[in-house]
C-alpha cells in the first residue's frame, strides 16, 4: 500500500489541511518516508501498486537528484511551515488574481468543446471536472464541498489515485494516472512564472510527472481494459 | 513508504482509516466521453429554470436548460417583455461567466505589500466593520458612500446597508450612463423616460441610440416591425450604426450638437405654426418664453453647428408635423445625451419639449408614458426601512438637477479625492474604468481609508480595493423580483439555475446582510431573500413558487391605454417649457443652445463612444466566446472616415497612434464611410487593464483614458464624450 501513501501525501500538499495535519505530515521521519516512497516509484520498473520484487529492492537506490533540480530538491527536503504553506495558498491557490495558480485541470486544458454544453476549455467544470466527478460518484464517494467547483483539483486527482490503489484497483489507478496528469506540464510552467519561489510545488509536480512517465510501459493494457467498465 | 493514519487521510474518503471505496466502478476517460455524449443526445436529466440575464441592464427573461448540473441551452422567454422569445449574442455568451477561469473564488485582502491574499469571510467582515465603525466615529456616516449598477437584489440590499449605517450617499452608475437624460426629461415632463411607439409610428427619430447595438430583443423586433409597416425612421448619429438597416435615413451630425438640431426643428414647427397649439396650451407652461428664446435657432443657424443641411432640418421638422401625433423623438438612453456633453441634460429637456409640440404623448405611434408594476407596502415590520439618514446625498447642492435616485457618482469620486469621503463600497460597478478618466479615479479612490468591492471577477475598480468580496455569478443565485414597466407592466424574477460553483462565494443579499450584522446594523436584515421576495410578490397576488414556474407575469389589467391623458409630475403639474429649478441651478429657465465644452483644435477629431451588437460593457469583454467574434471582425478598431483617412495617408487596418493630452495608444483602425468626417469612434468596452482578465486584458483602446475628469454643470454627469483626439499612422 506504500504507493497509495505517496499519493495521499502528494494530495495533502496541494489541498487544504489544518496546521496539526500539516505538522504531522511534514514531521521529519514521516516526510523522509514519503520521499523514499516517491524515489522508489521514480525508479522501479513495476506497475503502480505492484509489490516490489526482492531483486529490485536490493538494487542501489538512485538519488532524487536524478529527477529534480537542486532548488527543487532542497525545497522538497525542507517542506514549508504551515504558515508558509497557508500564505502561498492565499496568494496563489485562489482564483481571479494575477498570481493565481489554482491547480485545477480544467483551467489548463485547451479549448475543446467536445460535447455540446460543455464549457470551452480554460474554464471551471470542463470535461475533466465532470469526468472526475462521475468517477468519484461511481466509487460510491462524494466530491467534498470545498472542491465543488473543481472535482479535477490536483489534490483530488492525486487522492483518487490513492483511493483506487487502496480499493485494489491498481489497473484503474494506473489508467487514471496515465490519462489525467498531462496538464501538469502547463501547470508547472504556470508555477515557474510566479514571482514567488514555488520550488516546493514544482518539485512535487516533477515527482508526479516522473512517476507518470515511469508507468508508461504499463499503461496501454489497463486503459483499454478500463474502457469496458461502466461507471457504477 | 508505510501507511499510517497520516498518510491515509483522504479528501474523498473522509477521515483516516477508510480503506477503500465501497464500489469500484471505473471507466476510462474516452469511454466516459462517449457515454457522456450519448447523455447529451437526450438521455440526461434535464431541468428548465426561468431566470434573468445579467449581461446588461435589460435583464431579459429566459429559460435555462441544465443537464446533470451543466448549463446546456438558453431560450428567451416569450412572455418576458424585454426578451420576447429571444436573447442577444451577449446574453448567450455572458452565461459563460459562471465557469470563467477568472472568477474570484475567495474573499481577498490587500496586504502591506499591495498584494491580494485570500482571507476568511469572518476576517473580512470583522476588519471591514472595524474600519466602518472608525470612520463613522471620526467623520460620521456621511463619510461613507456606495456606488452600484442596479440589479434586482443589489439595488435593495446595498442601498439598505448604506442607509442602515446612516449614510445618504448611495449612487448608481447613472453619471456615466443616463443621468442627464433622465434628469433633463424630468425637468420637462416630470418623468424620466417614455416609450416611443416605434412599430406603430409614422415617424420616429433616434438620436445617438441604436437598438441593434445596445440590444434589447423586443426593441429590435419593434424597430423591424415599424420598418415593415412603413414608418419613417431617422437615425441621427455621427456613426452609421447597426440600426440603420431598419431606418429610412441616416443623418450624420457633429457630435455634441443634437441640441441645436432639436431646437431648430422646434423653431420650424413654431414659426410655421405646425405644432399642436391646443395640446401645448392645455398642457404647457412657459411656452411663449421658450418660443421667443429659440426664435433665432433657425435651420440655417443649426446647419453651422450640426453640419446637417438646413433644408434637411426643415424637411425633417415638416415630416414630423405631417406624421404627428404618430411620431416622436425616441428618448434615448446613454447614447448622445445620457451623460456625454456639457449640454446633455438640456438636450434631453429639449427633446421632451419637441415631442410636446407634436402632441404625441400617449398617442398611437407617439411617445407613451407607460407605468411600471411595483410591490405594495410591506406590513411585516422586519422589512421596514431603516431610519432616514440625517445628511444629504453628497452632490445635491452642487448638481441640483441630478436625479436623486442616481446621484453623481463621479462627484463622489471627487469627494474621495478631496478626503470628504473616507470609505466607499462598490457593487457590480467598475467605476474606475468606465465612469470617467481612469487615472484620475485611481488617484481619487486611492485616497480612501476603506474601499470594498463586491464582484465576480477582478476589475480595475477591484484592483484598487482594500477588500474584494467574491459574489456568485448571476446564474448561481436567486434575486428579488424585478418589477418592470412598458405597454404591459410585469414582474419577473431571477431564479438560481446552477448550484454554487465556488463554495466560498456568496450572493449579494447574503454578503450585505452579513456585512450589516458585522457592522452592528443586522436588525435591518432579519429576513431571507426569499422571505422578502414572497412578501413583495404577495402584494401583487403572487408568490415565489408561482413566479418561478413561469418566470414572468404580466399585468394586463394595468396595460397602457392609448389616448390616456398624461399626468405631469412636475412642480407646476404641466409640461415645463420653463423650469424654475433649472433657472435656480444656473441654467436658462427654458432650454436654449449650450455649446459642447470641447472644441477640436486643428487636426483633432471629436471622440465618440458606443456599444456594439455583441459587446457593450467592460464585463462582457472577458468572455472568450464573445471575444472570438470581436477578434475575428476587428471590433476593437477605432473608426475614422474615409475622407479623413485619405488626408492623413491612413488605410484600413493601418496601425495608428490615437492620442491626446490624457493618453496615447496604438491600434489598427477601421476606415469607413460609416462615420462623419472629423469624428473618431472608439468602442466603449475594450482596453481592459486588469491582467486577471485573461481574455479582455490589453485588447483594444479604453475610451475613458482619453476623457478628462469633468462633470456636467447642474446635472452631474461625467461628460463622457467631451474629448478630442489626434490620430496618425504609426511612424508617420
Amino acid at each position: 500500500m506504500e504507493d497509495a501513501a505517496v499519493f495521499s501525501t502528494l494530495a495533502q500538499c496541494f489541498g487544504p489541511v489544518d496546521e496539526r495535519e500539516w505538522n504531522e505530515l511534514t514531521d521529519p521521519a514521516q516526510w523522509s518516508d514519503f520521499l523514499a516512497g516517491a524515489r522508489r516509484l521514480l525508479q522501479d520498473n513495476r506497475p503502480l501498486g505492484a509489490d516490489e520484487r526482492p531483486a529490485l529492492a536490493m538494487r542501489a537506490r538512485l538519488p532524487l537528484q536524478e529527477f529534480l533540480s537542486a532548488s527543487e530538491l532542497s525545497a522538497l527536503f525542507a517542506p514549508p511551515s504551515y504558515q508558509d504553506k497557508h500564505a502561498f495558498a492565499a496568494r496563489h491557490f485562489t482564483g481571479g488574481l494575477p498570481d493565481s495558480a489554482v491547480p485545477v485541470e480544467s483551467l489548463y486544458q485547451p479549448a475543446h468543446p467536445t460535447t455540446p454544453g460543455v464549457p470551452a476549455g480554460g474554464g471551471y467544470m470542463g470535461d475533466a471536472a465532470l469526468y472526475v466527478r462521475d468517477v468519484v460518484d461511481g466509487l460510491g464517494l462524494a466530491v467534498p464541498p470545498a472542491f465543488a467547483a473543481c472535482p479535477d483539483h490536483l489534490a483530488l486527482e492525486l487522492d483518487l489515485v490513492a483511493v483506487l490503489l487502496r480499493s485494489g484497483r491498481e489497473d484503474a489507478a494506473l489508467a487514471f494516472l496515465a490519462e489525467r496528469f498531462g496538464w501538469l506540464t502547463a501547470y508547472r510552467a504556470r508555477l515557474l512564472a510566479l514571482d514567488e519561489d514555488a520550488s516546493f510545488y514544482i518539485g512535487l509536480i516533477d515527482l508526479v510527472m516522473g512517476i507518470s512517465a515511469q508507468q508508461e510501459p504499463f499503461e496501454d493494457d489497463v486503459i483499454s481494459g478500463c474502457a469496458i467498465d461502466s461507471v457504477a | 513508504m508505510s501507511e499510517n493514519a497520516i498518510t491515509r487521510r483522504s479528501f474523498l474518503a473522509g477521515s483516516a482509516g477508510v480503506a477503500a471505496a465501497a464500489a469500484v466502478g471505473f471507466t476510462s476517460f474516452g469511454a466516459w466521453q462517449q457515454a457522456h455524449a450519448d447523455e447529451e443526445a437526450g438521455e440526461g436529466r434535464t431541468e428548465a429554470v426561468h431566470t434573468l440575464c445579467n449581461a446588461c441592464s435589460s435583464k431579459c427573461g429566459y429559460t435555462a436548460y441544465v443537464v446533470d448540473g451543466k448549463l446546456t441551452k438558453l431560450i428567451g422567454d416569450p412572455q418576458n417583455p424585454n426578451a420576447s422569445g429571444h436573447l442577444c449574442a451577449r446574453g448567450y455568451g455572458y452565461s459563460q461567466i459562471a465557469y470563467s477561469k477568472d472568477r474570484l473564488t475567495d474573499p481577498l485582502k490587500k496586504n502591506a505589500q499591495g498584494v491580494f491574499e485570500a482571507i476568511s469571510w469572518d476576517q473580512a467582515y470583522a476588519e471591514i466593520a472595524e474600519k466602518v465603525r472608525a470612520i463613522i466615529e471620526e467623520d460620521g456616516p456621511d463619510a461613507l458612500a456606495l456606488v452600484q449598477d442596479p440589479r434586482p437584489s443589489g439595488s435593495y440590499y446595498a442601498k439598505r446597508f448604506m442607509t442602515a449605517l446612516g449614510s445618504p450617499n448611495s449612487y448608481t452608475h447613472g453619471a456615466a450612463c443616463n443621468l442627464s437624460k433622465v434628469s433633463g426629461i424630468t425637468q420637462a415632463i416630470g418623468a424620466g423616460d417614455w416609450v416611443s411607439d416605434v412599430e406603430n409610428s409614422k415617424m420616429t427619430m433616434f438620436i445617438g441610440r441604436s437598438y441593434c447595438d445596445g440590444i434589447r430583443p423586443s426593441q429590435v423586433a419593434a424597430l423591424e416591425r415599424g420598418f415593415e409597416n412603413g414608418a419613417y425612421t431617422v437615425m441621427v448619429d455621427p456613426r452609421c450604426n447597426n440600426s440603420t438597416v431598419f431606418a429610412s435615413e441616416w443623418v450624420p451630425i457633429t457630435p455634441g450638437t443634437d441640441l441645436a438640431l432639436v431646437l431648430a426643428m422646434s423653431n420650424v414647427l413654431i414659426k410655421n405654426n405646425l405644432y399642436d397649439a391646443d395640446f401645448v396650451a392645455a398642457n404647457g407652461v412657459g411656452f411663449d418664453e421658450w418660443a421667443a428664446a429659440i426664435a433665432e435657432c433657425t435651420p440655417a443657424w443649426a446647419e453651422e453647428i450640426t453640419g446637417i443641411p438646413a433644408n434637411t432640418i426643415e424637411r425633417l421638422a415638416a415630416q414630423f408635423a405631417e406624421a404627428a401625433p404618430a411620431a416622436s423623438i425616441e428618448p434615448s438612453w446613454r447614447g448622445a445625451y445620457g451623460c456625454a456633453y456639457a449640454n446633455s441634460g438640456e438636450t434631453a429637456r429639449a427633446v421632451a419639449l419637441f415631442n410636446t409640440l407634436l402632441g404625441c404623448w400617449n398617442q398611437p405611434g407617439g411617445a407613451l408614458l407607460t407605468s411600471s408594476a411595483a410591490a405594495g407596502k410591506l406590513d411585516d415590520p422586519r422589512f421596514a426601512a431603516p431610519p432616514k439618514p440625517e445628511g444629504t446625498l453628497l452632490g445635491t447642492k452642487e448638481y441640483p438637477l441630478a436625479a436623486a435616485s442616481m446621484g453623481s457618482a463621479v462627484f463622489a469620486g471627487e469627494m474621495a479625492k478631496a478626503g470628504v469621503l473616507k470609505g466607499m463600497f462598490f457593487y457590480n460597478s467598475n467605476m474606475a474604468a468606465g465612469y470617467s478618466n481612469p487615472a484620475y479615479l485611481a488617484d481619487a479612490l486611492s485616497q480612501l481609508e476603506l474601499m470594498v468591492v463586491c464582484d465576480v471577477q477582478m476589475s480595475e475598480t477591484a484592483l484598487l480595493a482594500d477588500y474584494v468580496l467574491p459574489e456568485t455569478s448571476y446564474l448561481e443565485r436567486a434575486e428579488l423580483p424585478e418589477f418592470g414597466g412598458g405597454k404591459v407592466p410585469y414582474v419577473a424574477m431571477r431564479s438560481q439555475v446552477l448550484d454554487v460553483i465556488h463554495p466560498n462565494t456568496k450572493s449579494c443579499d447574503q454578503i450585505f446582510t452579513e456585512l450589516a450584522q458585522a457592522c452592528g446594523v443586522g436588525e435591518y436584515f432579519d429576513f431571507t431573500q426569499e422571505e422578502l421576495a414572497n412578501a413583495q410578490l404577495k402584494t401583487v397576488g403572487l408568490d415565489v413558487d408561482s413566479l418561478r414556474l413561469v418566470g414572468t407575469v404580466q399585468f394586463p389589467e394595468k396595460a397602457f391605454v392609448y389616448g390616456t391623458a398624461p399626468k405631469w409630475n412636475t412642480p407646476t403639474k404641466k409640461v415645463q417649457f420653463t423650469s424654475e429649478a433649472c433657472a435656480k441651478a444656473g441654467l436658462s429657465a427654458c432650454p436654449v443652445w449650450v455649446a459642447p465644452q470641447t472644441v477640436p483644435e486643428d487636426g483633432a477629431f471629436r471622440l465618440v463612444g458606443g456599444k456594439e451588437a455583441i459587446m457593450t460593457h467592460t464585463q462582457t469583454a472577458n468572455i472568450p466566446e464573445l471575444m472570438n467574434i470581436a477578434e475575428q471582425y476587428g471590433l476593437d478598431r477605432p473608426w475614422i472616415s474615409a475622407a479623413d483617412a485619405k488626408a492623413l495617408g491612413i488605410e484600413d487596418n493601418d496601425e495608428c497612434v490615437v492620442e491626446n493630452e490624457q493618453h496615447s495608444g496604438t491600434s489598427k483602425v477601421r476606415v469607413t464611410e460609416r462615420i462623419s468626417p472629423g469624428v473618431v469612434y472608439i468602442p466603449s468596452h475594450f482596453g481592459c487593464t486588469v491582467p486577471e482578465q485573461h481574455t479582455a486584458y490589453g485588447f483594444g483602446l479604453r475610451i475613458m483614458d482619453y476623457v478628462p475628469f469633468h462633470i456636467e454643470p447642474a446635472y452631474g454627469s461625467a461628460m463622457t464624450q467631451e474629448a478630442t483626439v489626434k490620430i496618425k499612422k504609426v511612424g508617420a
